[in-house]
């Protein structure tokens, strides 16, 4: 019998249009058994395009921006 | 006096005020750079407080023109306020080009051409009242055809659209630099929703009077929630500009125009010497910026305080214009500088 689950999203190419990172539910449940390879670098397409909003815990947080000092008031009618 | 004027005069003059007292608190900024966002804040709030200033004076003229010829301009219209209005915007933007020429002829015809030709000065108001007249001759008649509202709508969308594009996008603001010849702040669209607004209060004058009186709250309630918004946005660093034509300006020195006009009415015995400084007002306007700064160094002499500086700058500065106008006005060559002082003409009969 063919699992459905499995060919939709098992081993298609396209599993990222719908999980976005590897700590997905999915992946928690390739845990019983039911999924897959693992992606080379670890991230999904969509975590890569979304990567700010859905970053994955294991990579490293981005260094922060340089401070920038906040705007001052600029008077426009010194003309 | 035309009783019906009475609130106008005031509220010009008080306009008039409020221009010199902005200014005189930049000039006091300038000078001790106290902590604007922080323990001097106040002085931030007071500023922009009064940021209605010259849009409720360009309003003026608009709903003074649209109320005294209902029906179309007399011909010479624009011939006259040349005269009254452009003459001396141009020998006074010839003599500040001459103060920041540096003694040199190049440096001056160089300044002379942004100054009175680019508008690139503080008296760019002129150009925006002289397109309001404009305007006035070529849409009075289809506007006073129109149901005011849509009108209204419209010019308030362009407006705002126009200056929060403007106030956020450098890339549109190098455009309109490029399309645009003149100082980007002269553009009309930027000052299209007071011209509409004040064709329509002048047209219907004493019907809007008396339907704001009678909702005073109205004008109140959104000049406070427009300044609140307005505030927010300074005070979070969102949107800096001290200016007057700025897009969250628009309803507040609307609603301010609105409520002042409804309030100095009720004032019946008319105040000579706000009239008086009311026909005074646009040769203030025009020349308090060329002194103030040297007023300013004077003031530090003797004043201590934000409010002592900035009341006594006020004072010099007004009453350095209206001697500078008094004594102008006594040759018939001078008085090109000055344009027409109703208070003064009345004074020589």
């Amino acid at each position: 019998m063919i699992d459905v689950r499995k060919a939709l999203f098992g081993y298609s190419e396209w599993r990222w249009i719908f999980f976005f990172n590897k700590e997905s539910w999915l992946s928690r449940k390739s845990k019983n058994g039911w999924v897959h390879k693992k992606r080379h670098s670890g991230k999904s397409g969509m975590a890569l395009l979304l990567g700010p909003l859905f970053r994955s815990q294991n990579a490293p947080d981005p260094p922060p921006p340089p401070p920038t000092p906040p705007p001052e008031l600029v008077w426009e009618d010194e003309v | 006096m035309n009783r019906q004027l009475n609130e106008i005069n005031l509220l010009r003059a008080i306009a008039c005020i409020a221009v010199v007292v902005t200014h005189s608190i930049t000039n006091y900024a300038k000078t001790y750079e106290p902590a604007l966002f922080d323990q001097d804040k106040f002085i931030t709030y007071f500023r922009f407080a009064l940021l209605w200033a010259t849009p409720v004076f360009v309003m003026i003229s608009e709903v003074l023109i649209s109320k005294n010829y209902p029906n179309g301009v007399r011909k010479g219209f624009l011939l006259k306020r040349v005269k009254y209005i452009l003459v001396p915007y141009i020998l006074i933007g010839l003599l500040k080009s001459y103060m920041h020429s540096e003694g040199q002829w190049s440096v001056f015809f160089q300044r002379s051409w942004e100054i009175v030709v680019l508008g690139h000065w503080h008296g760019f108001f002129v150009l925006v009242i002289f397109q309001f007249y404009i305007l006035h001759i070529l849409l009075g008649r289809f506007l006073q055809k129109s149901h005011p509202l849509p009108p209204i709508l419209i010019s308030f969308v362009l407006s705002f659209t126009y200056l929060y594009i403007h106030a956020g996008n450098k890339e549109y603001r190098v455009f309109i630099e490029q399309v645009y010849p003149f100082w980007d702040r002269t553009i009309f669209i930027g000052w299209l929703f007071y011209f509409v607004v004040a064709f329509y209060i002048g047209q219907n004058y004493e019907r809007v009077l008396i339907f704001f009186t009678k909702h005073f709250y109205i004008p109140l309630i959104t000049a406070v929630v427009s300044y609140v918004m307005m505030m927010n946005r300074v005070m979070d660093r969102v949107f800096v500009s001290v200016k007057s034509d700025r897009y969250d300006m628009l309803i507040f020195a609307l609603s301010v125009f609105i409520l002042a006009l409804v309030l100095l009415r009720m004032i019946k015995k008319p105040n000579h010497t706000l009239i008086k400084l009311s026909h005074f007002s646009f040769f203030i306007y025009l020349t308090h910026q060329l002194t103030l700064p040297y007023l300013s160094n004077l003031t530090q002499t003797v004043a201590n305080t934000f409010w002592s500086h900035v009341v006594i700058l006020t004072f010099l500065g007004l009453a350095t214009s209206i001697g500078w106008a008094m004594l102008f006005y006594e040759s018939r060559l001078t008085k090109l500088f000055t344009g027409r002082i109703k208070a003064l003409d009345q004074l020589a009969r």
